[in-house]
């Protein structure tokens, strides 16, 4: 793992990651108009001198907010490599709900004004790999390039991708960046399916995450990624429970599980499937933003300040919401 | 078809082959209406289009689509669309219900996954309708129909990735395939893509004026648009090994694959194709064939006018401006239109055909063919290509996805 980045409603980088005050919550407003319902989120603030920097940028003046996460926090990832000429370099992005806001505006303007209103200047934006092609055409990436998407195991899905590429000498290095955005429509949706409910402590969020691989040189020590686990899907609670045991019981007991399942649906089934081995101190809940949590999930597991020593090697499971259990195990340098 | 054992064993080869589209509910009943040179256009019926300049498109019959009982409320038109595909590929193949399906890789592509449920949603939300809503949005993102693909197949473990890389994603599923194999990650892959019909996606490349008003046809000089499509398609991929180990026979070898990003714009390709020609020449690197083995491009096609003039500059810089006319070309889409998601899983499994049956799809439509091309392109009458043994499959897309497929026949 050769670089990293993230943009979190905790500020830009990965060492606003490991905050441990927690962030006040903002409200968006519900679709339901003359409702005036309001749901608690936790946003990225837009202003900040890390995004602000791409409000100039041509391919970024009509993009939606993910595409400027997924740029910024692949900027960051690319900081501490000095790329060669002739580098190829790949990217892979990684989406749950995509383009939310673009969707939802383009689609709610001919539900309300009729068909003839379609606007062609929405529509392309609406697309998954949208914030990618933007992000390859600034970064100047005219290689590999895959939109990957899923729930949070999305993120493993674009890992996994990157390191096929790597394997097959395709690629000198990869990008892997994992974003979400905050729509009202996506919000919706989780009130819909009551992952969002009254007293809840789950809180939607939004962001980027991104790392830099390539191969290690001979025998450097770089932080690594050692395996992906193969996804069990699920379908119910009782699914996710057995997808759990199945995805743990893939790794040594003796290894120390970093706790990643925030305030989900799956945090008692996370806490039942990990308690028999050593847990790690986390960091503060950054919201659920999907791949791009699994994606700081990681980059906190691999910090040398979350946590106490026990080791250099652990597991990171990743708790998807709607499709399937997984874990990656990293290995500190 | 040719025993396994006879191809090297570290090759990448297909061994089932599944389809849906608006000519038919397989692979042999779309293979004949395509060789008829028979058109899948009519009116749209799914949804409504009457504030539309476009008034057509390729839809699949109701009895094409899985009908299990009590599942047409449950399942999706893509998971409706996806499932028949994806049964009728691994029937061929000989899994189906057999524990090969255990931990089974997927490789799939979709670029709206269950849109029609999502609009039903927001439709809903827009009407302050009470409650009810779960229904359809829970069910509406690509992942949710993999898991009815899973349920309806008795699988839960296994490598899955869904690629959403706009038209091009149907061959980045099926190349990502054969790299899960060639690395070793996995020994057979369930691959393809689905599209069903959405009015989101009719109403995105209808305001884009991207649609044709009059008659889709690729590479003519007159072309003014695409006739958008549905439908799905798999191909079982496996190690030569394994399908040897299970007795399979062998459809076509997996040649090489190939793809590259156009960094011109986000909907426009380069106009001098130099993407597409760079995708084509890494696949046949990775192949190992000169571009005058290839006898046969399944083309992208789409009949738009910077589609298609990007694209045969793309051929005159691959195989050369003087060779082209040696080389055979045809757009499917004028048949079964632009299926987006499915468009590269559906054309790689009519590249697959042509290589199996000696005979090309024709190219149906085009009346005035672009010069560059016009001798390329392949017709009713003259679709006979027995000594064909390489044979691609290339698509472009939204984001500037450009992927190149190459299969070799085992004949």
């Amino acid at each position: 793992m050769a670089g990293r980045g993230a943009i979190s409603p905790a500020g830009a980088g990965v060492e606003a990651l490991l905050k441990r005050e927690p962030i006040l919550a903002s409200e968006l407003v519900s679709l339901r108009a003359p409702e005036t319902r309001c749901y608690p989120v936790l946003r990225v603030d837009p202003k900040q001198p890390a995004l602000d920097r791409w409000a100039r940028e041509p391919r970024l003046r009509r993009a939606s907010p993910v595409a400027v996460y997924l740029v910024e926090a692949a900027a960051q990832a690319l900081e501490g490599w000095t790329r060669p000429a002739d580098a190829r370099l790949g990217i892979v992005g990684a989406f749950f709900c995509g383009c939310p806001a673009y969707s939802r505006r383009f689609f709610e303007q001919t539900i309300r004004h009729g068909q003839s209103a379609a606007s062609p200047a929405l529509f392309p934006e609406t697309v998954y790999n949208s914030p990618l092609s933007h992000a390859a055409s600034i970064l100047g990436i005219g290689g590999a390039a895959y939109a990957v998407v899923g729930d949070d195991t999305a993120w493993l899905d674009a890992l996994r991708v990157g390191a096929t590429w790597l394997a097959l000498e395709e690629v000198d290095a990869v990008l892997v960046v994992a974003a979400e955005e905050l729509d009202i429509i996506a919000v919706e949706a989780y009130v819909a399916a009551r992952w969002l409910r009254p007293g809840a402590a789950f809180r939607p969020s939004e962001g980027a995450a991104a790392v830099l691989l390539r191969r290690p040189a001979g025998d450097e020590k770089v932080d690594r990624i050692d395996a992906i686990s193969p996804g069990r899907s699920y379908r119910n609670p009782a699914g996710a429970r057995v997808a759990a045991r199945d995805v743990l019981a893939a790794f040594f007991p003796e290894l120390p599980v970093f706790p990643t399942a925030g305030h989900s649906w799956l945090e008692g089934i996370a806490r039942d499937a990990t308690v028999a081995r050593l847990g790690i101190i986390g960091a503060g809940y950054l919201g659920e933003a999907f791949g791009a949590t699994a994606g700081w999930n990681t980059l906190r597991a691999l910090s040398r300040d979350a946590h106490p020593p026990v080791g250099n090697d652990w597991i990171v499971p990743i708790w998807g919401q709607n499709h399937q259990i997984s874990a990656l195990k990293v290995s500190r340098a | 078809m040719t025993p396994a054992h006879s191809v090297d064993a570290n090759a990448v080869v297909i061994t089932g082959l599944g389809a849906v589209c608006a000519l038919g509910g397989s692979v042999e009943e779309i293979w004949k209406g395509l060789i008829a040179g028979q058109n899948g256009a009519g009116p749209v019926t799914v949804f409504g289009v009457s504030a539309c300049r476009c008034q057509q498109a390729a839809e699949v019959k109701p009895e094409w689509l899985a009908a299990k009982p009590g599942s047409a409320q449950r399942l999706s038109r893509a998971s409706r669309l996806m499932l028949p595909a994806a049964r009728e590929a691994l029937s061929q193949a000989g899994v189906l219900g057999t524990p090969a399906l255990d931990g089974i890789a997927l490789s799939v592509s979709t670029t709206a996954g269950a849109m029609e449920w999502g609009e039903e949603f927001l439709r809903g939300l827009v009407a302050c309708r009470p409650g009810g809503l779960l229904g359809p949005i829970a069910r509406q993102q690509p992942q949710q129909q993999l898991l009815d693909l899973q349920d309806d197949l008795g699988f839960r473990a296994g490598i899955t990735t869904i690629i959403g890389n706009a038209c091009a994603s149907g061959a980045n599923a099926v190349g990502h395939a054969a790299d899960l194999l060639l690395t070793g990650q996995a020994e057979i892959v369930l691959s393809g893509g689905y599209e069903a019909l959405s009015e989101l996606l009719f109403l995105g490349f209808d305001c884009l004026q991207a649609t044709s008003v009059t008659t889709c046809r690729p590479f003519d000089r007159t072309r003014d648009g695409l006739m958008l499509g549905e439908g799905a398609a798999f191909l079982v991929l496996e190690t030569a090994a394994h399908a040897a180990r299970r007795g399979a026979p062998v459809l076509a070898r997996f040649a090489g694959y190939g793809h590259a990003t156009d960094l011109n714009h986000l909907t426009q390709p380069s106009p001098d194709g130099h993407v597409l020609a760079s995708a084509l020449r890494m696949a046949a690197r990775r192949a190992g064939v000169d571009p005058a083995a290839i006898g046969y491009v399944n083309a992208h096609g789409t009949a738009t006018p910077l589609n298609d003039t990007a694209e045969v500059a793309a051929y005159a810089a691959f195989f050369g401006s003087g060779s082209l006319d040696r080389v055979r070309v045809s757009s499917t889409k004028a048949a079964i239109g632009h299926t987006l998601g499915a468009a590269g899983a559906l054309e790689a499994v009519f590249t697959v055909q042509a290589l199996r049956r000696g005979r090309l799809p024709p190219q149906i439509a085009t009346r005035d063919p672009m010069p560059e091309i016009a001798s390329s392109l392949v017709t009713v009458a003259d679709c006979a290509a027995p000594d064909l043994r390489y044979a691609a499959s290339v698509n472009l897309g939204f984001g500037g996805s450009n992927a190149a497929l190459i299969f070799a026949s085992c004949l």
